[in-house]
């Protein structure tokens, strides 16, 4: 998969001119493929984090700003050595894209439990989120994992179950949460966990990782919820990799539960490549639409 | 639990028109409600797993009569009345299946059953693939610059589907019976093997020429009228290129006029060279995939969405407007009422509706129609003979857009029905396509599995007055290739309900939005 990026980079450099304009194409074009590439192509990017984003956008104002009196000879010697920055930084990062999924039933906490992963918020107040599809948020794994993390939230009004498959396609994860102080929440959560491994699963079949919050745990538990053995026997039964007390007011268990899907993913990403890699000519109608067909000639 | 009580909207059918204006009312503020008695999105628009395609087959075969009970007329205010939602139209009918699979497996049985079944595909077998199986009740092909691109492009509801291009374009020949593929690119005219070094540059003259078009209008000048076949005689093009340009580019029957042929041949040529090698792209997972984007896309602004849920009872005012519907007993005021024509009570329409009727099939087959080395998606359009009535489009699909296990493919056709007989309209084409000897060296794939039906088609956009106010009737699909009849209907409806608001402006992406209350919450907790 490594390869295939070089590739990529051989070719632009292979098609560079050392005009300004085109010094300037050339580094826009690092600076979207590392931001609008899809899903799909994961593989293909094992390059590039915030970090080499934010070298390429300094270094591209920078160019902008001392146009006028640098030499062109200038200008590619630095976009020389920003391709090598570039192929360094690609070789020793590795960079995961997670869609999650957060679900259960209206009012236990799934939104909180968002704002607080991602936000380091926690709000009283209940908040529609009218047009917020996902929440996003970069993880440093170690020192050569970057993984973006998209959360997806039920959208506000799919509650009465029926989730569109937009929904659920493609997630390796999921959150489901109950609410500890109602009993019928838990119940619900059967439901949930059906509907979930029924319209998604793992390209070898298996369901995919799910972990069981036993969210608002800072408030008075129901009986069930209490019993640890029962709990783990709940998980064992409905095939759930775990299962954490919660609390996204007073931040209890939540970047734990998170790490904790998020390694049991990393576990079975190896099944992913696979698809990843066959599906690499999928078209991102939103990233492709400026790219203009130069190359092509019609009849 | 309870629906609210009040909903600007209620749209009923999820299928692509109503998804469309669903989203564009709730993308403008508006509180939609949006059900579906389905248990699945997209009404007669949706993609199926295979268990749910025999299912439906069923079900259209025992119509089941109606449940619904009348609402109760006492709840009722003097001036109301109320319309009875128990029989609605019906615009499937004619619906037959044919399990193929079933047959060989019993055939075969007494030989060796473990290596015949890595082998074969028998029922059973395609059941456990189940999941694998997206199986579209309205085919579709979308042109890389038509009208479905550019609204999923200005609306940034494209974020919700993925694509892959259609990888080739077919002709079929009538004299050889055999499919061969058309050139879409310079590339593919030259490297073309069927066609002379003549035949090569006058087609590639004649292309572009009318990419050129200003020139190509001071040239069509006496054809406008005649026929399209003519004109392309008049250009010195072989036999061959003429049935490439009239079924692949145009897309037009042979005497259809020049001028009207000559729209088929610039949309295809201005859809050329955006994203693959030929002017189309379709959706991972099937065209199901579209009404749901757009489902999704109002759901995240704010509707309601309910599956399994159909109106009861539709109340109207002594104007004969719309105030209210029922469904589940629950009483609920809106404003406007759009419904699809299959899930529109019967005694809102016209007594006497005109209608076309399309004939349509889905066939599962081991193998693909013209066989190649990678896996493909194939389109063509056949031409009418003595065989068949009207033109047919055909398009295959499989695993390459993640419709089909491996190995498998199916192929829809449809087209304008003369007979009102879908398997006397289609049969002849799945002979020209399938092996129905049970030969064992025949080169043409075996069916597995099929299924006829037929459709009408009602233009609900302007042929009737409606007998009630504010709600609107959403036509079904048409016989077209890309989505332009659905979304200028929509359009057209969202536009008459909502006149100074504008059509699906572009959705924010998530890292756009900023939390006002959050920036506040953060603050408030610095004080503390």
């Amino acid at each position: 998969m490594d390869d295939e990026k070089r590739d990529d980079t051989d070719k632009n450099e292979s098609s560079d001119d050392e005009s300004n304009s085109e010094a300037e194409e050339f580094i826009s074009s690092i600076g979207s493929s590392s931001s609008s590439s899809s899903l799909k192509t994961i593989d293909d990017k094992c390059c590039g984090g915030d970090e080499m984003r934010q070298l390429i956008t300094n270094d591209s104002h920078d160019i902008e700003a001392k146009q006028s009196f640098r030499s062109e000879a200038a200008i590619y010697d630095q976009e020389e050595k920003l391709k090598k920055t570039f192929a360094e930084i690609k070789k020793h990062t590795k960079e995961y894209f997670f869609k999650l999924l957060v679900i259960g039933e209206i009012g236990t906490g799934k939104t909180s439990f968002i704002n607080r992963y991602v936000h380091k918020q926690f709000s009283t107040q209940y908040r529609a989120t009218i047009g917020l599809d996902f929440a996003l948020k970069v993880i440093n794994w170690d020192k050569n994992t970057i993984i973006r993390l998209q959360l997806w939230d039920i959208a506000g009004q799919e509650r009465f179950g029926s989730m569109t498959r937009v929904y659920y396609k493609e997630a390796v994860g999921a959150f489901v949460v109950f609410d500890v102080t109602r009993k019928q929440s838990l119940d619900h959560v059967i439901k949930w966990k059906s509907d979930l491994d029924a319209k998604v699963c793992l390209p070898d079949g298996e369901p995919i990782p799910s972990v069981l919050l036993a969210n608002k745990c800072d408030l008075n538990k129901d009986e069930y919820a209490t019993n640890a053995s029962l709990m783990n026997q709940f998980c064992e039964k409905h095939q759930f990799s775990g299962w954490f007390y919660t609390s996204a007011k007073n931040n209890i268990n939540i970047d734990e539960c998170a790490n904790f899907l998020i390694s049991k993913v990393l576990e079975k990403h190896t099944l992913f490549l696979d698809s990843w890699h066959l599906n690499s000519d999928i078209l991102n109608l939103s990233a492709n639409v400026e790219e203009a067909n130069r190359n092509r000639c019609r009849c | 639990m309870e629906l609210d009580d009040h909903f600007d909207l209620v749209v009923v059918g999820t299928g692509v028109t109503e998804s469309i204006v669903a989203a564009a009312a709730a993308r403008v503020g508006k509180s939609v409600l949006h059900l579906d008695a389905n248990d699945h999105y997209g009404n007669e628009w949706a993609s199926l797993s295979f268990s749910q395609i025999n299912e439906w087959c069923k079900r259209l075969n025992h119509a089941v009569s109606s449940d619904q009970t009348m609402p109760d007329h006492s709840e009722l205010s003097g001036e109301e009345s109320i319309i009875d939602c128990s029989e609605n139209f019906v615009t499937i009918f004619n619906c037959s299946m044919i399990d193929y699979s079933l047959k060989e497996q019993r055939d075969d049985d007494g030989e060796n059953p473990n290596e015949n079944r890595d082998r074969q595909w028998t029922f059973e077998k395609l059941t456990e693939n189940d999941r694998r199986f997206s199986i579209d009740l309205c085919p579709r092909l979308l042109f890389s610059r038509g009208s479905m691109v550019d609204i999923l492009v200005q609306s940034n509801i494209s974020r919700y589907l993925e694509f892959k291009p259609l990888t080739r374009l077919l002709s079929y020949l009538k004299e050889s019976r055999e499919l061969i593929d058309v050139p879409c690119s310079r590339a593919d005219v030259f490297s073309n093997k069927l066609i002379s070094v003549i035949e090569k540059r006058i087609l590639m003259r004649f292309m572009t020429e009318c990419i050129d078009q200003t020139n190509i209008s001071q040239q069509l000048e006496g054809f406008e009228e005649r026929p399209f076949k003519e004109f392309l005689k008049s250009k010195d093009l072989s036999e061959v290129l003429q049935q490439f340009i009239i079924n692949a580019v145009a897309m037009v029957d042979e005497n259809e006029t020049t001028e009207n042929a000559m729209v088929g041949v610039n949309r295809f040529l201005s859809s050329l060279g955006r994203f693959g090698n030929t002017p189309f792209i379709l959706p991972l997972y099937g065209s199901g995939e579209i009404p749901q984007a757009f489902c999704r896309l109002c759901a995240v602004f704010g509707g309601t969405y309910c599956l399994k849920r159909s109106l009861n009872g539709i109340i109207v005012d002594t104007n004969s407007k719309v105030t209210h519907v029922i469904t589940n007993n629950q009483r609920i005021k809106c404003e406007y009422l759009v419904t699809s024509l299959s899930q529109t009570p019967k005694c809102m329409l016209p007594e006497k509706l005109s209608y076309t009727v399309l004939s349509k099939a889905v066939f599962i087959s081991n193998g693909s129609v013209k066989p190649s080395n990678k896996e493909e998606s194939s389109f063509f359009r056949l031409a009418a003979d003595e065989e068949i009535d009207h033109a047919v489009y055909v398009l295959e699909v499989g695993n390459d857009i993640h419709v089909a296990p491996k190995g498998v493919f199916i192929v829809y056709c449809w087209c304008l029905s003369k007979n009102e007989d879908a398997k006397k309209d289609l049969l002849p084409v799945a002979k020209k396509l399938f092996d129905f000897s049970c030969s064992e060296n025949s080169s043409k794939p075996k069916l597995l599995w099929s299924c006829y039906y037929n459709q009408k088609f009602v233009d609900c956009s302007n042929n009737f007055e409606m007998k009630i106010k504010s709600a609107f009737v959403v036509s079904p699909p048409m016989n077209e290739l890309d989505y332009d009849f659905a979304i200028s209907e929509a359009r057209q409806i969202f536009s008459t309900m909502f006149p100074d608001s504008e059509f699906l402006p572009r959705a924010p992406d998530p890292d756009e939005i900023v939390f006002d209350d959050l920036l506040v919450d953060a603050s408030e907790n610095a004080m503390h």
